[in-house]
Order: structure tokens, then C-alpha cells, then sequence
């Protein structure tokens, strides 16, 4: 990924939280919320992308391995169909894990906590905030959601700052 | 500091103030244009969010 432009949409977005939070300042009580949930996504999504970056950065490290998975599956005659399973003869390979584009989140966090780039107590609020930033997907929220504050943009705020602390982004 | 295309040598900016970005994005904070982004973002209340502005711009 080339420095500059992900410095430069890292700058934009952040331009575009400050736009929010000005919307934010204008309107009083519940009005705030919605400035602010978008500020908040905003916000998540570049904290997602410094994360990334990170990880990017440290691809030289030993990479942790991945799950089990069943590769070359050759299926056994349907006689061997078990409660509606059919059982097969596969290899299990175990492989690295390897950084790409559309890594999601929840891995990225994870793999940079098993390498140690993230703390324990890091990896809790950097899931926190990846917890905030899933709330745009409205169908797997159970409860009615409208209040975002100052306060939980400060928090992701916060959490930026640490990444951007271990995140050397000098071209 | 960088090198113009006539040789010369310019400061970059590295505190964007709130009244640029008023202009490039048609909004109005409702401050005075010449206050800096991060000042504006410290006095809401939001210093992190104000130090990670600075961050990202002086990573030149």
C-alpha cells in the first residue's frame, strides 16, 4: 500500500470526523448523537486502517498459524453418510497466516496480540472499539440505538493515539 | 520544509486551520477561521482526537 495515499485518506477521514463534531457542537441534546455516531464510525474505520498498517509493518515476524483446515477432500461412498454428513478423506494442513486487503478487524487485532505488538490490555480496548464500529451493521443491534457521545469519541480518540505511537508513518 | 518547482523552499503546514477546512468541505464551525483545527478540537472537549491530528500531520 503506498504511504502517501493512505496518509492522505487517513488525513481526509480525520477532517471529516472534525466536520462532524462542529455539526455535533451546533445542535443540543439527543441531536448530538447522530454527529457523533458518525464521527465515531469515521473514527473506527481509521483506527482499523492504523491497525493494519501495523501489522503490515511487522510482516516480517514470525506469523502465528491458523486453524486446522481440510484441504484435497475426497468424499467416501454415500454408504458413509452420517445424520445427514457425508465423511470424507482430507489433508489437514495448518498454514501461517498471511496479511491481506480484506483481513477483517477482529483478526488483524488478533494476530497483533499473539505477536505481541498489542498488550493484553491494548487488544481489550482496540476490540472495544471495534465493537463500537460494528454497531453500523443496524440488524444485529437488539436494542433501540441512539445515544453516541463526546465521551466514547474520545475514548476511540485515545485509542488512536496509541497506534499511532507504535506506527511510524514518516515517508 | 520542500522544494517548490522555482527551487524555492516553503514551510509545510502542519496546523490546518479551521477555516480551510471550512471552506474545502462548506461548513461552519462557528469560530473564527484562523483557529487552529486542533485548538478547536482540545477546547470541545477532545484532546485525544487533537493530538492524533497533530500526529498524522506531522508524520511528513
Amino acid at each position: 500500500m503506498n504511504l502517501g495515499i493512505f496518509k492522505q485518506n487517513v488525513n481526509w477521514n480525520i477532517d471529516q470526523i472534525a466536520v462532524q463534531v462542529a455539526q455535533a457542537e451546533k445542535v443540543k441534546g439527543r441531536a448530538k448523537s447522530g454527529f457523533y455516531k458518525a464521527a465515531i464510525i469515521l473514527a473506527a474505520s481509521v483506527i482499523e486502517a492504523l491497525a493494519f498498517k501495523l501489522l503490515e509493518t511487522n510482516e516480517k515476524l514470525e506469523m502465528p498459524l491458523e486453524d486446522w483446515d481440510c484441504v484435497e477432500s475426497n468424499p467416501l461412498p454415500k454408504k458413509y453418510i452420517i445424520d445427514g454428513a457425508q465423511l470424507s478423506i482430507c489433508k489437514r494442513v495448518q498454514q501461517k497466516f498471511k496479511l491481506k486487503k480484506h483481513t477483517d478487524f477482529k483478526k488483524v487485532n488478533e494476530v497483533a496480540q499473539k505477536l505481541n505488538i498489542f498488550s493484553k490490555s491494548f487488544f481489550n480496548k482496540i476490540e472495544k472499539v471495534r465493537e463500537l464500529r460494528n454497531k453500523i451493521h443496524i440488524q444485529g443491534l437488539n436494542r433501540p440505538d441512539r445515544s453516541y457521545t463526546k465521551k466514547e469519541l474520545e475514548f476511540i480518540s485515545s485509542v488512536m493515539v496509541e497506534l499511532l505511537d507504535k506506527l511510524d508513518l514518516k515517508e | 520544509m520542500e522544494q517548490t518547482i522555482s527551487g524555492k523552499f516553503r514551510r509545510k503546514r502542519e496546523d490546518t486551520l479551521v477555516g480551510n477546512i471550512e471552506e474545502t468541505y462548506k461548513v461552519d464551525f462557528g469560530v473564527r477561521g484562523d483557529m487552529q483545527l486542533g485548538t478547536y478540537l482540545k477546547e470541545r472537549g477532545l484532546p485525544s482526537l487533537a493530538k492524533a491530528l497533530e500526529k498524522v500531520r506531522r508524520a511528513k
